[in-house]
């Protein structure tokens, strides 16, 4: 079974290291997502990325909620992200008066699909590799991909690749509700 | 009932742009609709991972090491001031201009300061970086200085640095202590 959030958690809070870096592995790419997309240059996307996973440390003992600890993750990232460029415009304002820097801050609703997109990620590396090539298809294909192509890639017929994804989503979805990425209830609301 | 949502109807589906009446009657597309929904990542790419020294760094913050970036320190091999004067030059007249190279292990890095009327002018440049290293920035107490598009360094100040650090990658070049006093015996 997979570990939620709140288990590696409990496992950070009892100093345990490997913990601490199960978590970071996690969500590598995610907080390097919303470094990176900030408009930072390489190196202070780096002190943006190394900031967040520091505050994290620092507040580990005040986390309230590690279930969202992602959604944590991602505000610090942002903040640390828009610190630097404030202070990286302030630079630039002082050698040439009145310019103005091109930096747009990350707009929340991306922020959200940033984490949704890690989620649906962390949940595909743990299912078994046919699976996730099959998925990775269905979710990333662009929307002009049709089965039979999907199909075609994988080499297998597209008569059985319905009920093979049936399967595969089925399994993910049981992985994304053992991580708490996915609300259990609404989703059987909806389906049954 | 129908024949199952095609891919792009359901993503249809999923992005409420269009209603289909099989969904109500089919769990299996119902459900393939609402992961979808819920992940809407059709068209992207996958996110990518940092470099794997940065989490090793992060990692190392657990574990009580240093959270400060690796640092490394450069050895001096030229200075022009303490370079023997040309015949019939006399050392007041080399004051105004110094030239100074320092190595670490994989770069190099140039440097020539100016003395003008009003302070000193500097010119540097970073040699011997790879692509991996092709960012790189000079810092002077809390002032980072990058560098134009062929890569030289130029900047002026009333008094010539004691400290110069290269910031490179994920490393710190620590550049040894500038002294800009030539040492009369």
């Amino acid at each position: 079974m997979s570990k939620s959030d709140r288990q590696i958690w409990e496992g950070i809070i009892s100093g345990d290291a490997g913990a601490w870096e199960e978590l970071i592995r996690r969500y590598q790419a995610l907080v390097y997502a919303v470094a990176t997309r900030a408009g930072l240059s390489l190196l202070d996307a780096s002190d943006c990325f190394q900031n967040t996973w520091v505050a994290l440390y620092s507040n580990r003992m005040s986390i309230d909620n590690p279930d969202k600890i992602s959604s944590w993750l991602v505000t610090t990232a942002k903040r640390e992200a828009l610190r630097m460029n404030r202070r990286k415009a302030r630079e630039v304002n002082v050698e040439k008066a009145g310019g103005s820097p091109d930096r747009s801050p990350l707009p929340d609703e991306v922020l959200v699909e940033l984490e949704r997109q890690a989620h649906l990620e962390i949940a595909l590396e743990e299912i078994d590799p046919r699976c996730r090539k099959l998925l990775r298809e269905f979710f990333y294909a662009p929307e002009t991909r049709s089965y039979e192509e999907i199909a075609d890639s994988l080499g297998i017929s597209s008569n059985s690749l319905g009920p093979i994804r049936h399967r595969c989503l089925k399994k993910l979805r049981k992985i994304l509700e053992e991580k708490g990425y996915i609300d259990v209830r609404k989703i059987d609301s909806d389906t049954l | 009932m129908d024949k199952h949502l095609s891919r792009k109807e359901l993503l249809r589906a999923a992005r409420k742009e269009q209603s289909y009446k099989h969904l109500d009657e089919c769990q299996e597309c119902r459900e393939a609709c609402r992961l979808l929904s819920e992940f809407l990542v059709a068209g992207s790419l996958p996110l990518k991972n940092p470099p794997e020294a940065w989490v090793a760094k992060a990692v190392s913050i657990a574990g009580n090491k240093p959270i400060g970036i690796r640092s490394k320190i450069a050895e001096l091999i030229f200075d022009s001031w303490a370079a023997p004067h040309p015949v019939g030059v006399r050392g007041s007249e080399t004051l105004e201009d110094r030239r100074l190279r320092f190595e670490s292990k994989e770069l190099l890095f140039d440097l020539r300061a100016e003395k003008k009327k009003s302070g000193w002018s500097f010119v540097a440049q970073v040699h011997g970086l790879s692509d991996r290293y092709e960012k790189s920035r000079i810092r002077i107490g809390k002032e980072i200085i990058e560098h134009d598009a062929v890569g030289v360094f130029q900047w002026s100040s009333h008094r010539p640095p004691r400290k110069i650090q290269l910031l490179v990658n994920d490393s710190i070049v620590e550049i040894p202590e500038l002294v800009w006093r030539i040492n009369r015996k």
